[in-house]
């Protein structure tokens, strides 16, 4: 038992300390870019703190030890014995990576208590620490409210006149806090000019405020505010400080028990947290839930085909529509647990867009849009890897160094920018530059120069196509193999893991203005709309997404629906010509049928028409893996056309069709690529 | 005897000849004919299909073919044992189960290369109890192989 507690705690540590850890680097990232900020180091502070705790109450020495260190350098930031350098900020940033490897060992089982690895960390900070203070002149706690310049500021403007600070604890008060403040404040207006409050924007503060502040300038006594005060507080709520009375840190208490209030509030919202793996058993159960509503579904149709109308079945044709509701509704919940922001795997860039623009000395400023837009969790953890390639790519390859960018006239410091948005059924995470961008003419040479392409079918292509060759196997458009992107790994492994996601990368560039590669990706994977088709006694799913008409195709319109073109046969639909594949024939299942029904499916604007014997209808599906031995690169290969199954009402297993993969199967010009 | 030597293994036969697997890789045993097994196009030849493991989509792969034997028949006898290796499933299709033995290690041999139709690379031991012969399979091995090794199949 003693084992299996151990276990359960370690797990709750290694949760908590990726979360710490993302924090404290964020942290650091804001220290660096913003520089010395109270709030900043009290909330790496805090992390460090509670990461200290819980490793030693597990008896993982070495992240205490460090953890231990790091509080102490903070210590001294925050109460001003030391100042912000960058030598603090780097050994800031080592020692959380120390940290995360740290936590690793921790994951893996493996030994943890090797300090020696950390010793040289240790002995940096004590150094840091012991150092003599650099103690500013300006009290802490005016630096919590007030910049210097504000000071000065507000020192200058009221210089004959009372310069109060009045400090609020509602301890009787429960209720309706901010409506007090409020009043307060409208109130004071009357008697003098409140030049600043804490928190900023009191009038607009909602619900608990239990502690607030303001600064203001008056002719008035304090005695006088104070009357006003009591019109709306007990006498033992509020604290009027004059300005001699802060200077000589008066105040210190107040805000710093003011400050942990409100730390205490942000992390305390009205949420639970839940293991992702009991969310993904409630989301297969919900799936199961949704096969038997599709086989009921089946059923209440052959009970009124065949019209048997006792009571029961009456009953349960009336029942079988609710449990589909509920089911759908149910369904949509569960959803809706699993979709997280964007914004919680964008977060993790900035420190990455520090370190690659650091390693390949370019400038570059980060900027997120979108970071709301939710997605499914599952999606987003299989997207992080990409966009980080993505990224890298923009810095490494599209971003220009800061001279060169002058010479064009820029601005040194280019933009990378992540946006996030909705459009129809799919999420859009894009990755922007404004780098040199991508010429299609280079792109073109390297392709017949790789053999991916011949002078003439180079012609032919347009702008777009010529651009997604960079994401074709064996591209790579890096003349210098360099230590971050140009790895091997190329675009060609973004597009395969987005299409494994059941999602497309889309590339615009300017040559010159810069590139924008999109991921699109579909809202969720897991349970989607599809039709189901009959081939040969087998069934298989189409995505509804992926379908734009089915025709039934007889002795009457086969004709002028089915062509041959030198030897391959072709649909002619809305004038379009497009390829055609008879599922028999892809899939060697046999003798191929003339009649039957024809799907025009298509994906990113790519058509295919496909001949299937029969048409069963629309159902809900719920979309499952082939196991772990039948896909790419695993035991027994990719299945191609295939992208994987589903459960039927009846317990079976039906494949699903791979639109996009069957696409893939053309080549320029409609001729099958042998397989 | 004692105890934390003995090995319980599930029998079958394939081709006539009698196979074990130990049971602790044994998740369960199902009919043929209780299952709809769905046929994957372009799959390799051995791989029987696709069936529904309680809402999970497990491989059944034909072991007959896998193992390349002759006089592979299917009937009313066939099964299907659902093993469980790495936290992997897969059915392995096999003409009859036969029992559960209890063995004691001491009894398992080095496989003889001659002994057998099935390539030695799959196999873990021979077992001899009272003059049977049981062919302990090596699952791991089996699973984690796409292609036959390239080692020659030892007839007869």
């Amino acid at each position: 038992m003693a084992d299996m507690d151990f276990e359960k705690f370690k797990k709750l540590f290694l949760q908590e300390a990726d979360e710490q850890l993302e924090i404290m680097e964020k942290g650091v990232l804001q220290l660096e870019e913003n520089g010395e900020d109270r709030k900043v180091i009290d909330e790496i502070f805090r992390m460090a703190h509670s990461l200290k705790g819980s490793a030693g109450s597990m008896g993982y020495t070495a992240i205490a030890s460090l953890t231990h260190e790091m509080e102490n350098v903070l210590d001294k930031l925050r109460t001003g014995d030391k100042q912000l350098n960058d030598e603090i900020v780097d050994l800031l940033f080592i020692s959380i990576d120390t940290l995360k490897n740290l936590r690793q060992n921790v994951e893996k089982g493996s030994h943890e208590e090797d300090e020696g690895e950390i010793e040289h960390l240790l002995f940096q900070f004590r150094d840091i620490s012991a150092a003599s203070s650099d103690k500013k002149d300006i009290a802490v706690e005016k630096k919590m409210v007030l910049t210097t310049e504000e000071v000065q500021l507000f020192k200058d403007k009221f210089q004959e006149k009372n310069k109060f600070l009045i400090c609020f604890e509602l301890i009787h008060q429960q209720e309706m806090q901010s409506m007090l403040a409020f009043l307060i404040l409208n109130n004071l207006k009357d008697e003098g000019e409140i030049v600043k409050t804490l928190p900023d924007g009191l009038e607009d503060v909602e619900g608990d405020l239990p502690f607030f502040s303001l600064l203001m300038g008056t002719e008035k006594s304090p005695e006088e505010l104070g009357a006003v005060i009591q019109q709306s507080v007990e006498q033992d709520e509020f604290t009027i400080y004059s300005w001699e009375d802060i200077e000589q840190g008066a105040a210190r208490n107040f805000f710093q028990e003011m400050k942990e209030t409100f730390v205490r509030r942000d992390v305390s919202r009205d949420s639970i947290r839940v293991d992702i793996e009991k969310v993904d058993q409630l989301m297969k159960l919900v799936g199961e839930l949704v096969i038997d509503k599709e086989r009921l579904l089946e059923i209440s149709k052959n009970i009124k085909a065949e019209g048997r109308d006792n009571e029961d079945a009456q009953a349960l044709l009336e029942t079988i529509p609710h449990v589909d509701f509920i089911a759908t509704e149910l369904h949509e919940s569960v959803m809706d647990i699993r979709m997280y922001p964007v914004g919680s795997i964008f977060k993790r860039f900035p420190r990455l867009v520090r370190d690659i623009s650091r390693q390949t000395g370019k400038e570059v400023r980060l900027e997120f849009s979108g970071e709301d837009t939710e997605l499914d969790r599952t999606i987003l953890q299989e997207v992080f890897d990409p966009l980080v390639h993505l990224v890298r790519n923009a810095i490494d390859h599209g971003i220009e160094s800061p001279g060169e960018r002058e010479a064009q006239g820029k601005s040194a410091t280019a933009t990378v920018a992540l946006n996030a948005w909705q459009e129809e059924n799919n999420i859009v995470i894009e990755v922007k530059d404004d780098g040199a961008g991508i010429d299609p003419e280079k792109i073109k040479t390297r392709a017949i120069q790789r053999g991916l392409l011949t002078e003439k079918n180079a012609e032919e292509m347009d702008r777009e196509s010529i651009l997604d060759l960079i994401m074709e196997p064996g591209f790579s458009t890096s003349e210098t193999v360099s230590d971050l992107s140009g790895r091997g790994v190329g675009m060609d492994v973004v597009r395969t893991n987005i299409e494994k996601l059941d999602g497309e990368v889309e590339i615009a560039s300017e040559p010159e203005k810069g590139t924008s590669i999109s991921i699109v990706l579909p809202l969720t994977l897991a349970i989607v709309q599809a039709l189901m088709i009959g081939e040969k006694n087998a069934d298989y799913a189409i995505p509804l997404s992926a379908i734009f008409e089915t025709i039934a195709v007889g002795e009457n319109n086969k004709k002028e629906l089915i062509k041959t073109v030198k030897n391959r046969e072709v649909v002619i639909w809305r004038e379009q010509v497009i390829p055609l594949i008879r599922l028999s024939d892809f899939f060697n299942l046999g003798e191929l049928r003339e009649e039957g029904f024809l799907i025009i499916a298509g994906v990113k604007g790519k058509m295919v028409g496909i001949m299937v014997e029969d048409v069963r209808g629309e159902q809900e599906i719920v979309i499952k893996s082939l196991g772990d031995f039948l896909g790419k690169d695993k035991l027994f290969g990719e299945i191609p056309g295939i992208s994987g199954a589903t459960i039927k009402g009846n317990g079976e297993v039906a494949l699903i069709l791979d639109i996009q993969g069957m696409l893939r199967c053309f080549k320029k010009g409609g001729d099958l690529i042998e397989r | 005897m004692e105890k934390q030597h003995q090995l319980q293994l599930v029998t079958f036969i394939l081709s006539g000849e009698e196979y074990g697997i130990n049971i602790l890789e044994v998740h369960e045993i199902k009919r043929l004919k209780e299952i709809g097994i769905t046929y994957v196009p372009q799959a390799p030849e051995f791989v029987e299909g696709v069936m529904n493991l309680r809402g999970d989509v497990i491989p059944v792969i034909d072991l007959g073919k896998r193992f390349d034997l002759d006089n592979h028949k299917r009937d009313k006898e066939t099964r299907i044992i659902v093993v469980k290796v790495e936290e992997k499933f897969i059915g392995l299709l096999v003409d009859r189960v036969n029992e559960v033995l209890t063995i004691d290690q001491s009894v398992i041999e080095e496989p003889p290369p001659e002994i057998t139709q099935i390539d030695s690379f799959f196999i873990s031991g021979i077992a001899r109890y009272e003059e049977r012969l049981v062919i302990m399979l090596d699952i791991l091995n089996i699973l984690s192989s796409g292609e036959q090794p390239e080692v020659p199949i030892l007839a007869e």
